[in-house]
């Protein structure tokens, strides 16, 4: 019905295409561009911070050759505990000391995307950085809800994975979160953190935004005082919220987001199976 | 097709439909038989009328029990490596249901690309080798 094919000699150019209207979603979650300013100085921070620490994973390449592996125990001049990490696999003949190099601030931080996830689902954290250079974007897309509904501050870098992966001695680091715990990066988080811009998901905290991307009807506003006041007095300290003062006192009014709708157009080259035998008996 | 769109009041039902259920998880994460019933209503309306979705408000509603999925209240996010490939593996927590996504960093969804707009529709022009996510409709037709 779409697209009438040409059949022998009269060819109907009778193009006709479907377009699909689909709902799409009223929310645009999407991480904020952070200035290069501060990106630079959150960068920089990082790294003498690190440097000034010496945290730093020693790790085997198994395919590699070992002397890189050697090479890297030359340089390291510290003289810190160092754990060795079982690893299965491994059949080295080399006794050498893998793992991180300072095991306490490991701990203090959160290195990876379920390290960060988990330790945000439990509270853990005061700051998550992310990497912009993830892909697909959806790995660290839900980051950003968990940590708007924990009240974390967390922050999209553009070359995080680039500046400390290296600096870790890991292959990448696409999120980085810091725990409550930490004493060695206190004053770091507490010089990133003002300059981190704020998430904003329309439905957490409530505050009135105004979406008018491909918006086909006007935005409704509908007043939820009454039922936002009772429910924040009488809400119990629950694990799973951060609940902040200010709340209680706004009258927050959730705006109903605008309606928003994609005009789809088919894909031509959608892959699509083989027709059976009853349509070639009808043609 | 014209400029209006049809059921648009379905449409806008829907979407009033979604954003109560976060605001409801908003209010009281506890609450969510609450949500899992706009969601619900959501779906089945949907299927009633038949109005597609965008995948990325599909993805947030659980397909077995219909409850409203964010990240940290109602499901966990992992990523996790399975033969070989790395998913994201999202589990709701209400029925222990799992969803399964690739991490491909070539892989774009159609709808989200830009040339799956009407407004952007080009005549001609290469389009890339995309498989559909959900098609609703398959179309017995043979390949082009």
């Amino acid at each position: 019905m779409p697209i009438v094919q040409a059949r022998g000699g009269s060819v109907r150019k009778a193009k006709k295409i479907t377009v699909k209207t689909s709902l799409n979603n009223p929310y645009i979650i999407k991480w904020h561009t952070l200035e290069r300013d501060d990106m630079h100085f959150i960068l920089q921070t990082l790294e003498e911070r690190i440097k000034h620490i010496g945290l730093k994973k020693i790790e085997t390449r198994r395919r590699k050759k070992r002397s890189v592996a050697k090479r890297q125990i030359k340089e390291k001049c510290d003289a810190s505990d160092c754990s060795v990490l079982p690893k299965e696999k491994e059949i080295d003949h080399i006794q050498q000391e893998q793992g991180w190099t300072d095991l306490n601030v490991r701990k203090q931080l959160a290195i990876g995307i379920n390290e960060v996830t988990r330790s945000l689902e439990k509270n853990e954290l005061l700051l998550v950085l992310v990497c912009k250079s993830a892909k697909p974007t959806m790995i660290t897309m839900h980051l950003i809800q968990l940590s708007a509904s924990r009240a974390v501050p967390a922050g999209q870098v553009p070359r995080l994975s680039e500046s400390i992966a290296p600096m870790l001695g890991l292959t990448s680091v696409l999120a980085l979160g810091f725990k409550k715990n930490s004493d060695t990066f206190t004053e770091v988080v507490e010089a990133i953190i003002p300059r981190i811009p704020s998430l904003d998901v329309p439905w957490i905290h409530h505050r009135s935004e105004q979406h008018t991307a491909e918006a086909y009807t006007d935005p409704l506003e509908i007043q939820d005082t009454e039922l936002m006041e009772t429910s924040a007095e009488e809400f119990p300290q629950s694990h799973k919220w951060k609940r902040t003062e200010r709340n209680k006192s706004d009258s927050s009014n959730v705006t109903l987001q605008a309606l928003r709708i994609k005009k789809l157009v088919p894909n031509p080259n959608k892959i699509r199976k083989p027709p059976k035998n009853k349509k070639a008996a009808s043609k | 097709m014209s400029a209006q769109v049809k059921d648009k009041e379905a449409f806008q039902r829907l979407s009033f439909l979604y954003q109560a259920a976060h605001c409801v998880l908003a209010q009281n994460p506890e609450n969510q038989e609450l949500a899992r019933f706009y969601c619900h209503m959501q779906r089945s309306i949907s299927r009633r009328l038949v109005l597609r979705q965008d995948p990325s408000v599909k993805r947030t509603i659980c397909k077995f029990c219909s409850s409203l999925l964010v990240p940290g209240i109602s499901s966990t996010v992992r990523q996790r490596r399975c033969s070989g490939r790395r998913w994201s593996v999202i589990r709701c927590l209400c029925c222990g249901q799992t969803k399964r996504f690739p991490s491909n960093p070539a892989y774009k969804l159609w709808a989200e690309q830009p040339e799956a707009l009407l407004e952007n529709q080009p005549q001609t022009g290469e389009r890339r080798q995309v498989p559909r996510r959900s098609p609703q409709h398959i179309r017995p037709k043979p390949p082009l």
